[in-house]
């Protein structure tokens, strides 16, 4: 359960808002910043389905 | 010749050279055997000895004012050979576009170009023992990805001792006296202030007199916190200090800054290190310094079995396994089997061009020497646009390396917080030992200390060798240019003074 909230905390951090300087990387498409690490949308899927 | 200046030979100096040379470092050594190979007569004067001593190294401590630093004397050597004894042995040439103005790094901009030092570059691969550049090529430009390419370091390997590879000529050199135990104290200007009469120098026993070097020129090649701390001390005919009209000696003091950005793990091995820079249109487009990306391979390269339960293919996928494991605590329920495919730990450390500051600077502290002259005080400042360069580049840089699923990076806490401080010496390499700037070219006496020939604008006889005339430093360690400077000042010099 530790785990899954973690997970869950990281996760909605990718739908936070980003500093100024991250907003060009935000805008487009493909990778963010999540928790400290720049990941791809399969990342986060796939980490996800880890934790099931 | 080698002579003492403290003792007997200390009469070796008394006639007139017709260059002398004070500071026997890469630059120093460099010109002086330049200078005697187009026949000039040379005093080449070294504040130690053969070898490092305390009484030497002792003149280099200084106070820091600013940004956290090493103790002055800890990344500077004062004896032959200076800080080379210490050298790493990495170089790359400055890129064309270093020497370049950018409008978003005010003052920016050498008054020569990179075609004014590739002649001497076979030469300067010689004297650092360096593989030819061809041998070792930057991926095309054609073949940069998303803003960067990949580049690549030369490495003296092992670094060249200059002390001892060069010690030798200098002793055999037709026309060079090369004195240890010659401290410079003082730089004479004639009644006019516009040409330097006599350099004086005295030994360690404080009741020495002293000495007079006199030449028909003078270099200084003390280094980028040495040579503007001796300039400001020399106030006893000018009070602002010897060309320090315009009060720019010991401004723009530049570092390369070094950090260790972020972590990451890759899916194919690593070698141990590899460079990645920006290309030309990526530092327009985001308005960021010159930098190199270096990703270090840690040691001991995570190995995960891959697993085999229920059908996940996350779960077959130890790259992705590693990922959960970083990032969330997430402990993975898959079984251990598998093809034994890992994933490899590695770091990303940036080393890039720091934007230019006036208020970054050498100056004089209030402690003085055993000489009496005031000790360097350094205040190193680090800014808007260096942080903007550390952040934009390494965020587009992971972006690139996701997106080509060729590793994942998970960037370090303070480089993403507000409010922002870099890390001092204690947790990170913070610089890398790189003094820049701080007497630098310009073709207007407004906007610099020395022309574009090294020579200090106000005097008509006083020259600087070493990386205190770069005006910007780009990402590159600086020993190569300053060598590559060094031959071409020997070159001015032989050509307005040759027999």
């Amino acid at each position: 359960m530790l785990h899954r909230r973690r997970l869950l905390a990281t996760l909605l951090a990718a739908f936070l808002p980003l500093p100024v300087w991250t907003a060009r990387a935000a805008a487009r498409p493909g990778p963010r910043l999540v928790d400290g690490w720049i990941l791809t949308e399969a990342d986060l899927a796939a980490i996800a389905r880890l934790d099931r | 010749m080698i002579a003492d200046a403290v003792g007997p030979g200390r009469a070796a100096f008394a006639r007139a050279f017709d260059v002398c040379v004070i500071g026997a470092g890469a630059a120093g050594m460099t010109l002086a055997l330049r200078l005697a190979e187009r026949g000039l007569d040379v005093a080449l004067m070294e504040a130690g000895g053969f070898e490092i001593s305390a009484e030497s190294q002792e003149i280099y401590e200084g106070a820091i004012l600013g940004r956290d630093y090493w103790p002055l004397d800890v990344p500077r050597l004062r004896f032959l050979g200076g800080s080379m004894g210490h050298w790493g042995g990495w170089c790359r040439a400055l890129d064309a576009h270093d020497f370049a103005a950018k409008p978003w790094n005010p003052g920016s901009g050498w008054p020569i170009a990179k075609a004014d030092l590739d002649p001497y570059a076979a030469e300067t691969d010689a004297i650092l023992d360096l593989p030819s550049a061809a041998a070792v090529p930057d991926a095309p430009a054609a073949l940069a990805r998303d803003g960067f390419r990949q580049v690549e370091f030369r490495f003296s390997d092992p670094p060249t001792n200059f002390r001892d590879k060069f010690a030798p000529a200098l002793e055999a050199a037709h026309g060079i006296v090369l004195g240890f135990n010659a401290n410079l104290v003082d730089l004479r200007l004639d009644p006019d202030l516009g040409r330097i009469e006599a350099a004086v120098f005295r030994g360690w026993d404080p009741g020495d007199p002293g000495f007079e070097v006199t030449a028909r020129a003078y270099v200084l090649a003390c280094g980028g916190i040495e040579t503007p701390r001796l300039l400001l001390n020399f106030t006893l005919q000018v009070p602002a200090g010897i060309g320090n009209a315009a009060g720019l000696v010991g401004r723009y003091f530049a570092e390369h800054p070094h950090f260790v950005l972020a972590e990451a793990i890759f899916r194919a091995p690593l070698p141990e290190l590899s460079f990645y820079s920006p290309t030309d249109a990526f530092m327009r487009e985001h308005e960021v310094l010159n930098l190199g990306m270096r990703i270090e391979r840690t040691p001991g390269p995570f190995v995960r079995q891959p697993g085999t339960v229920a059908g996940d293919p996350s779960c077959a996928d130890p790259f992705i396994l590693r990922l959960a494991e970083r990032l969330a605590d997430v402990a993975p329920a898959c079984a251990p089997g598998g093809d034994g495919r890992v994933a490899f730990d590695g770091l990303i450390r940036i080393a890039h061009e720091q934007a230019l500051d006036p208020d970054s600077r050498v100056m004089l502290g209030a402690a003085t020497d055993r000489f009496g002259l005031r000790r360097a005080a350094l205040d190193w400042r680090l800014g808007p646009m260096d942080l903007h360069t550390q952040r934009t580049a390494l965020i587009a840089f992971a972006t690139m390396l996701a997106e080509r699923d060729i590793g994942r990076v998970r960037i370090r806490d303070w480089v993403l917080a507000e409010p922002f401080d870099w890390p001092g010496i204690a947790d990170d390499e913070v610089g890398g030992k790189h003094h820049m700037g701080t007497t630098r070219m310009a073709d207007d006496p407004r906007r610099g200390v020395v022309d574009r020939d090294c020579r200090l604008h106000e005097l008509g006889n006083l020259w600087v060798a070493g990386s205190s005339v770069f005006p910007t430093g780009g990402h590159a360690n600086p020993t190569y240019t300053i060598v590559q400077l060094a031959l071409r000042l020997g070159d001015h010099l032989g050509a307005t003074l040759g027999p």
